[in-house]
């Protein structure tokens, strides 16, 4: 055997005792496991699973829209292009895609502040508070006089005299006639049940308006004048502006105060998120950035 | 207007340009192919994009998508760069800024509904008794049928009458016996917009296989007549001051109303009437947002505009 070794050549022979160190062996089969670990991933590919769940859900926005069940081909469609959708955005975020979009950065701020509101369940206001509340905004609750009345028109286009002098004659004529018809055609309504002070102010404006606060009720009135000529008008009754009490407005009230309320938070929300970053924007001088942000 | 809405480019061509041209193609399809696809009513809208129910006033516009038009000089209205007169051309007029200077404030969108009720309003629109503004609230009313009693227009059941003896805006007629179609047309102004000028009527028909057109006045303001010559009301000499916006007094009338009978009826030709109502002429927005910075408005721009009212239109076809 010492022959046999002498007559090796060194190279042969440091293999050789490389061949019976643990290390090597170790090493050699490391090397192996990691190359047949890389084919073996290389072979599988990422899985895009629809489950169940979701092809319900995506049948039923389908159903919505079309009024009726898909067919089976239909189904098909529909499960070829969510799968298209998939791995179409995939690949777009192996790709880097989602960097620097507008679009994909607003949806994902907007899903934050949808995120962030969801959170945040918003407080029942004692009764105390919810009462300040409503003292604070009370005219916001304030309904407008309603008045029910009746009216006569006379054009003033061919003349404001003669239309005057017509109205005039009607009503001396009013009261034997119970005023039908002794006026003339016009277009809006000559009859109003329960109406708005606001809208008739705005379709005859502010003169007839407020004389229908004022004149007597149950009797024919006028000639007075509006947009449109001159009128008489017969008040049969009318309600004063009001301002309802907070039970009777209670669902409106708790709402706007929670409205507030969440948009208080909301800002803090985002004034705190602001504290987490250090604010960088170039190009603008100082005195620009410091000033209070208009809404 | 001799360029495109919404483009400083001058029309060369003119068809397709009115809405009347859609409603020619429609009677004429219906004669040569059996069917009308634009048999529809008028609805004037907004198409805003500012979060806002439409910038209907032209005194109190305040842009159609906000960020790109939201301030006087994005609009073409002011000289750039506070500029005081202008001597200097700020934009190209087929860019961003030559569009959005050339568009109208919103229109308006109004309905005949008996009630106010998604049922009442709905049945209007489907019936298409609906009508268009410009912006102004004013208010149109159309009729046809072949005899109105003489008196119709004094009546105090005027709709009532006009209702049971013939048919509303949106409607068709019934074949004429050889009478010619009478037509109630019937306004009233804004109380808070401008006096009314001059009631018209659009009629298109087929003759001979060929779409036309005419434009007939029917009643005029101020006390003024026809003019037998022209067919066109004289003008009733209503102006702006372009200084502060305040109209002419005196001038246009609160209320329009006539029966008018057509002169040109052939009782075998398909046609369609509508009604179209125009004010005296107001200020422009660009003018108002001009006198608020207290510059001349953009010369490249009409300092005026006369907004209408249209109704829809009232069919006619020679048989069943």
């Amino acid at each position: 055997m010492t022959e046999s070794l002498s007559k090796q050549s060194p190279v042969r022979a440091i293999i050789v005792r490389a061949g019976r160190e643990p290390l090597v062996h170790f090493l050699l089969i490391g090397a192996l496991l990691f190359v047949g670990v890389q084919v073996a991933r290389s072979l599988q590919r990422p899985v895009v699973r629809i489950d169940a769940q979701e092809l319900g859900q995506l049948a039923g926005y389908w159903s919505t829209q079309m009024q009726r069940d898909p067919t089976n081909e239909e189904l098909q469609g529909i499960i070829h292009e969510r799968v298209d959708e998939e791995v179409l955005a995939r690949e777009a975020l192996r790709l880097g895609l989602d960097k620097d979009d507008m679009i994909v950065r607003r949806r994902l701020a907007q899903k934050m502040t949808f995120a962030s509101e969801d959170t945040a369940n918003l407080p029942e206001p004692d009764e105390a508070v919810l009462k300040a509340f409503f003292e604070k905004t009370k005219a916001d609750y304030q309904a407008p006089p309603r008045v029910t009345f009746r009216h006569q028109f006379f054009n003033s286009d061919r003349g404001k005299d003669q239309a005057l002098a017509r109205a005039k004659l009607a009503l001396g004529k009013v009261a034997s006639t119970q005023g039908d018809a002794l006026g003339e055609p016009f277009l809006l309504p000559l009859g109003y049940s329960d109406a708005s002070l606001i809208d008739i102010n705005k379709d005859y404006g502010q003169d007839f308006a407020s004389a229908l606060i004022r004149v007597p009720l149950n009797q024919w009135s006028g000639p007075i004048a509006s947009a449109y000529g001159y009128h008489l008008i017969k008040v049969d009754s009318r309600m004063s502006a009001k301002t309802p009490t907070l039970d009777e407005v209670r669902p409106d009230v708790l709402a706007a105060y929670q409205e507030q309320a969440r948009k208080a938070r909301n800002a803090t929300f985002l004034a705190d998120l602001r504290k987490k970053y250090r604010i960088e924007i170039s190009g603008i001088p100082q005195t620009v950035l410091n000033q209070p942000e208009t809404n | 207007m001799e360029s495109y809405i919404g483009r400083a480019k001058a029309i060369t061509k003119f068809s397709g340009g009115y809405v009347r041209d859609a409603l020619k193609s429609g009677i004429l399809m219906q004669d040569t192919k059996g069917f009308n696809p634009f048999k529809f009513g008028f609805i004037g809208s907004s198409d805003t994009h500012n979060a806002a129910p439409g910038s209907v006033e032209d005194r109190n516009y305040f842009s159609k998508v906000g960020r790109t038009d939201g301030k006087p000089e994005q609009r073409g209205s002011i000289p750039a760069e506070g500029r005081k007169a202008w001597d200097i051309p700020t934009a190209d007029p087929n860019g961003n800024l030559g569009r959005f200077q050339s568009w109208g404030a919103s229109g308006i969108a109004g309905v005949w509904a008996e009630e106010n009720s998604r049922d009442a309003i709905y049945s209007a629109m489907r019936r298409k008794e609906t009508f268009a503004t410009s912006g102004p609230r004013m208010r149109v009313r159309f009729f046809a049928a072949y005899d109105y009693p003489q008196n119709i227009l004094k009546r105090s059941d005027l709709a009532t009458v006009a209702y049971r003896s013939g048919v509303p805006m949106g409607g068709d007629l019934m074949p004429s016996k050889g009478k010619a179609p009478q037509f109630i047309l019937w306004a009233m102004r804004d109380p808070n917009s401008g006096y009314l000028q001059r009631a018209q009527i659009v009629k298109g028909w087929v003759e001979n296989g060929v779409a036309k057109e005419a434009v007939f006045d029917v009643a005029c303001s101020d006390h003024l007549a026809i003019d037998p010559a022209t067919g066109r009301c004289p003008d009733n000499g209503a102006k702006v001051d372009l200084s502060n916006c305040e109209p002419t007094k005196f001038k246009g009338d609160a209320e329009m109303k006539t029966l008018w009978r057509d002169p040109t009826f052939k009782p075998n030709q398909r046609a369609f009437y509508y009604a179209r109502v125009l004010e005296n002429p107001s200020c422009r927005w660009s003018t108002w947002d001009a006198i608020r910075n207290g510059t001349p408005p953009n010369p490249k721009l009409l300092p005026t505009i006369q907004e209408r009212v249209w109704s829809s239109p009232i069919w006619y076809a020679p048989s069943l």
